[in-house]
């Protein structure tokens, strides 16, 4: 601060000093020649309030409404700006205990109490990282994920489509090291079921998938990774039905085995064929239904009328071939 | 729950909704909104139906000057609504913008003054019309307590105060103590009342048609309750009713004095009514420290010196007295937190 500043700042004190509200209306009313008495009858005042504003001692009139009302009016029949009083009074006031008990605060800290600041976009982040998510799986998986998938192990999701098709591979090529499977756990069902057929057990692993000659060896390998997937034990063998799929137009095809796992997840391509083989009873859902021919079992299925909603068919498929519907 | 979700992006606002402008004060900001009640509303004969052309400020200025296809309206009249719908998408508007461009459709609290004298009709009114203008949560307060609370009167104390409220629609006068309202009255006497006054007597004297925006200005120039010293003078611009020309004359202040003497007395009637079912005790209280005057008929000239001189009492007209019962809305927000909506009879 220069030498100049500071003796700026000590003339507005001086002068501040000098314009007390009171002694400017007491100073005016003297060189009008008016008595105090006249002024309060002018005013409509005690002359208690009037002795109170010329001597500054604002606290006796209340509010500062008050005050500053009076004040104002004062100031006019005296022919004093009523500017220069009330800024004369707000430098006295500023210097006045705050009153008490007053139900109004004041509103400086009106935006901290809402929270106007940085948590708010905190919690916006958090909504938009959540939506944002729940998007990506929709988008991604078409449903919300089940648990009993995420459950049987990651092989089950990381079934391989290599980009260029393994030649001359055979249905019984499939080794159980190309795509590890965990496991299966036998309920208490399957139990029994293997209790009772173990007497004759199979001879040898039916082969799950049936390939016809248009059919690339890639697709081959992906149907066997599924068929394998969703094949049971062998024990339990005898219960699975198989599914065949022609697809006369794109469709998109989703089956699931009891256990909710899918064993065809896919868009089916015009002139595709899928064959698909688990434990019945197994849910169909189709895209386009009339693009998709069913043999379930070498027996043709109709999908009946009840079924389809639109372009779109659900049912499921029990041992028998009769659709009927999942719920 | 979006609703919500919104809300927590909305600052809460105090909206004074008056007959002749509506004032919002954005919690923890401020006044952010001083706009006349006025919508513009085009006809679309192609489609049949009607669209907002305009609010405020710009539908104001043309009021008594559109075509045939927009019509210009206020929507409330006497304080209270007459077309719900306008006032709907008046508020909308207004809203949007008292917060300004933001990602989110705002969804704040809102406490709506409305007047003493207003019907549970009529106020259920004004709560679903806010609640249409996207309000999650609406809380009402009468206007005279907000107002002597925009003053900074002493409501809390166990002491009367007298607050006189003028508004564009209606004049509210109560007294208060302890936070709650004492007696009150509303009279349907405020700042239109002036100006269709002016208009009539223009019209008895002249011969000569003026309107509401002639009028207005007028009121604010030269427009005084209380004869004065000095006499002020405008020419206006108005329709002969004769020669059905347009014609230029000059009024004075005294003219204009006279002119508004039946809704001042209007005024002063209320006041002194007041002040006869005051308890005694209060009528002291307020004859110590005087009568306050809020609202914008607060500023009409010597508005004060009439009421001191018919009642005897001091009168004082509060600091930025357009703005009082707004910035006393938004004080009752503020309190609402700590002390709940039941303080001040929040509604």
């Amino acid at each position: 601060m220069t030498d100049k500043d500071e003796s700026t700042g000590l003339s507005e004190q001086v002068e501040a000093f000098q314009s007390l509200p009171g002694e400017l209306l007491s100073g005016a009313r003297r060189n009008r020649g008016w008595s105090r008495e006249r002024v309060a009858q002018e005013l409509n005042l005690d002359l208690e309030t009037v002795s109170a504003l010329e001597e500054d001692r604002f606290d006796a009139l209340g509010a500062a409404v008050f005050a500053r009302g009076h004040l104002r009016k004062y100031a006019l029949i005296m022919g004093l700006s009523p500017d220069t009083v009330l800024s004369a009074y707000d430098a006295v006031a500023a210097e006045l205990p705050a009153p008490t008990g007053s139900p109004a605060p004041e509103l400086a800290d009106a935006s901290t109490r809402r929270g106007g600041g940085a948590w708010r976009w905190f919690i916006a982040a958090l909504v938009v990282v959540a939506l944002g998510v729940l998007i990506w799986r929709i988008s991604s998986n078409g449903d919300l994920p089940e648990p009993d998938i995420a459950a049987e192990g990651p092989g089950v999701l990381q079934v391989p489509v290599p980009s260029e098709p393994a030649l001359s591979v055979a249905p019984q090529a499939v080794k159980p090291d190309v795509i590890p499977l965990p496991e299966p756990t036998q309920t208490e069902d399957q139990r029994s079921v293997t209790t009772e057929t173990v007497v004759e057990p199979a001879p040898a692993p039916p082969t799950p998938v049936v390939g016809d000659d248009d059919t690339t060896a890639a697709e081959i390998e992906v149907m066997q990774a599924e068929a394998v997937e969703s094949a049971p034990p062998p024990a339990v063998l005898t219960d699975t039905v198989r599914v065949e799929l022609v697809f006369s137009a794109d469709s998109w095809v989703e089956v699931r085995d009891p256990r909710g796992r899918r064993l065809i997840y896919q868009l089916g391509r015009q002139g595709d064929r899928r064959t698909i083989a688990g434990e019945p009873p197994l849910r169909v859902f189709l895209g386009f239904v009339d693009g998709v021919g069913i043999t379930v079992d070498g027996t043709p299925l109709q999908v009946p009328a009840e079924r389809r909603l639109g372009k779109t068919a659900r049912f499921t498929i029990p041992l028998d071939g009769t659709p009927a519907s999942r719920r | 729950m979006l609703k919500s979700l919104r809300g927590y992006f909305s600052n809460d606002l105090s909206i004074d909704l008056g007959t002749a402008n509506t004032l919002i004060y954005l919690r923890g900001k401020g006044i952010v909104l001083n706009e006349p009640s006025v919508v513009a509303i085009r006809e679309e004969t192609a489609r049949g139906g009607r669209a907002v052309q305009a609010v405020g400020a710009e539908a104001k200025n043309m009021l008594g000057r559109t075509p045939g296809n927009i019509t210009a309206i206020r929507p409330l009249k006497d304080g209270v609504i007459a077309d719900f719908t306008v006032t709907e998408k008046m508020l909308q508007h207004f809203i949007k913008k008292a917060h300004g461009s933001r990602y989110f459709r705002p969804s704040p609290r809102v406490l709506v003054c409305v007047p003493y004298g207003s019907t549970q009709v009529e106020r259920r009114a004004i709560r679903e019309s806010a609640e249409g203008a996207g309000a999650r949560k609406v809380y009402l307060i009468e206007e005279p307590m907000a107002a002597a609370i925009g003053a900074g009167m002493p409501v809390h104390e166990a002491r009367g105060s007298m607050v006189l409220d003028v508004g564009g629609g209606t004049s509210e006068v109560a007294v208060i103590s302890l936070n709650g309202i004492v007696y009150a009255a509303s009279v349907r006497v405020g700042g239109d009342r002036f100006d269709e006054a002016i208009i009539a007597y223009v019209r008895r004297n002249y011969g000569i048609l003026i309107g509401e925006a002639t009028s207005e200005r007028i009121k604010h120039d030269i427009g005084s309750a209380y004869p004065g010293e000095e006499v002020r003078e405008i020419s206006v611009k108005g329709r002969n009713l004769s020669e059905g020309v347009p014609r230029s004359f000059t009024l004075n202040s005294n003219e204009i004095l006279e002119a508004l003497q039946e809704p001042l007395q209007g005024i002063v009637g209320a006041v002194k009514a007041a002040l006869e079912q005051t308890p005694p005790e209060l009528g002291a209280d307020v004859a110590e420290r005087g009568i306050v005057l809020t609202g914008g008929g607060a500023m009409l000239r010597d508005l004060d010196k009439l009421l001191m001189e018919e009642t005897g009492l001091p009168v004082v007209i509060a600091d930025e007295p357009l703005t009082c019962v707004a910035r006393g809305g938004g004080k009752v927000l503020e309190l609402m937190d700590q002390h709940g909506p039941g303080l001040f009879g929040l509604e």
